[in-house]
Order: C-alpha cells, then structure tokens, then sequence
C-alpha cells in the first residue's frame, strides 16, 4: 500500500485519483474531528466542512512540502475551518437541542426520573458549550465517538498526556458547574 | 483513566451516559460530491488561466504591432518578429519530447 506522502507525490503531478485515496484514507477522521468541535446537532455543518478541508488542502498539496505529516497537517486544517465556523453567531446555540438527539427512551424506571435525567444532561451539554473548544472536541472524541486518547491526541495535534489533562480538566470544570446548578 | 477520584468517576458516568446517542456517520456521496466540487474548480481554475494568458498575449501582441509600426517597420517584418518566437516556443515541448525521449526509455 503506498504512503501518503507517495500519494501526495502523485497528486502533485496532476493525479486525482491518489487524491481521491487520501480522501478515502482521511475522510472519516477530518469528519469526526469538525463533529466534535460543532456538535452533534450541526452534522450537516460538519460534513461542509470536510469537504472544504479537502478543497483546501488540494490546492494547497502544490506547495505542501512534507515537513508534517499529511494526517496532521489536514486535522489542523480542520480544526481550525471548524473553530471559524463556530464562532459565527448561529452557531453559538444549537438550532436543536443537543439532549433531543440523544437517548430519548431511558431504561430508568418512572417519569420523574426520566425527566430528571433528562433535565441533568440537558444542564451536562450545556455545561460542555461553555468549555474551550478544545476541551469541548476532546470530551466529545473521547465519550461520543469513541476514540481513544491516542486517537484524539493525533486529531488534536497534541501529546497524549495533554488529552488526559484536557479531560481531567474538563470533567473538574463540568463538576464545578453542575454544582453551581445544583446538581 | 487510571486512579480517578470519586467525585470524577460520577462525570465520567454522567458523560458516557449523555454522550450515549449513536455518531452520524458521514453521507454516502461525501466522496462523489467532493470529487465533482474539485474537478469544477480545477476546470473553473484552468479556464481563468487559460484567459488570463491568451488576453496577456493579445495586449502584449497589439502593443507591439503599435510600437514596431511607430517605428515605420514594414508589415513583413513585423509578422516574422511576432510570428518567429512564437513558432519558436510551440516547438520547444516538441523538441523537448524528442531529446528525452531515449533517456526515458532506458529507464523502462
């Protein structure tokens, strides 16, 4: 299987089919990766902005000299078209709320739990927007999406040590404001 | 994860739960749609080039003829003055070809 810097060689010749490859290679993490900075209700938003990194990373490849790896350089793209995106003013709030794409059915037994449980996430994922973006894309790469912090250290372009502290971080700052709310 | 503090354990709790809902995943024609995006702008890209050239070309042409004639050169003379290095520069792709065309070979 070749490289990505073989294909990248390729596309600088004028291939688009080896462009197509890295695509195919990268797409789904640049995806998680705008997803876990947007949010889970701007999905649409966040395949937009995939597929502008890709746009942006073609006509820039002609002058992409290797000096990082293609992964890397691509997430930051990402990260920071994602960040751009978001701070725009629609989408400080979600147009849904971010508690209504999650479990609706819980197994806990009794509405008044349930709406409790409700109530306490919908405070949790409001807690989690007043977070930095990084600690916000951390939380929601590691928890929601699944990726280990090997995975979201190598999205975030960050030591995994510094995932950990980011996590920890966050889930001191949720802990203290969950507790401003009462919960 | 190791060694978490109790208080941290119940987030982690509180985060897997609310963080429970399936990811979406991204859409079908994700790669299609991007690949027609980019042939469009390398088409649009081109296009602009291939203007931009052809209009340098013309102005650079046109003020030449203008200057050349001010200077009460005969119309043949400009002909061959315009007509000479551009014969000159089409070939040179042609020539190119052909000088590395042996050397190419030995590679195979």
């Amino acid at each position: 299987m070749e490289t990505d810097s073989q294909l990248i060689c390729r596309v600088q010749r004028g291939d688009q089919t080896a462009f197509a490859e890295l695509v195919r290679r990268h797409r789904h993490q640049v995806f998680s990766l705008a997803l876990s900075i947007l949010g889970p209700a701007f999905a649409p938003e966040a395949e937009d902005v995939a597929q502008e990194v890709f746009l942006k990373a073609y006509r820039s490849l002609g002058t992409f000299r290797g000096d990082a790896e293609f992964g890397s350089w691509v997430y930051r793209i990402t990260f920071n078209q994602a960040v751009n995106l978001k701070s725009l003013a629609r989408f400080r709030r979600p147009n849904l709320r971010e508690s209504a794409l999650q479990n609706v059915v819980s197994d806990e037994a009794g509405p008044d739990r349930q709406a409790e449980t409700a109530q306490r996430d919908q405070a949790l994922t409001e807690c989690i927007l007043t977070l930095p973006d990084a600690y916000q894309s951390a939380l929601r790469l590691y928890y929601w999406l699944g990726k280990s912090v090997g995975e979201v250290s190598e999205l975030l372009g960050v030591p995994e040590n510094t995932v950990k502290s980011y996590l920890h971080r966050a889930r001191l700052l949720l802990q203290g404001k969950l507790k401003e709310r009462g919960y | 994860m190791n060694e978490m503090e109790p208080w941290e354990e119940d987030i982690e709790i509180l985060l897997r739960h609310s963080m429970s809902s399936a990811a979406p995943d991204l859409s079908q024609d994700f790669e299609i749609a991007l690949m027609t995006k980019l042939d469009l702008a390398t088409k649009r890209l081109d296009k602009f080039r291939r203007v931009m050239i052809c209009g340098y070309i013309l102005v650079s042409a046109l003020a030449s003829v203008v200057i050349m004639r001010g200077e009460g050169l005969h119309w043949a003379a400009i002909g061959a003055l315009l007509l000479g290095p551009a014969t000159l520069l089409s070939l040179i792709p042609s020539l190119l070809r052909l000088s590395r065309g042996p050397v190419n070979q030995a590679f195979l």
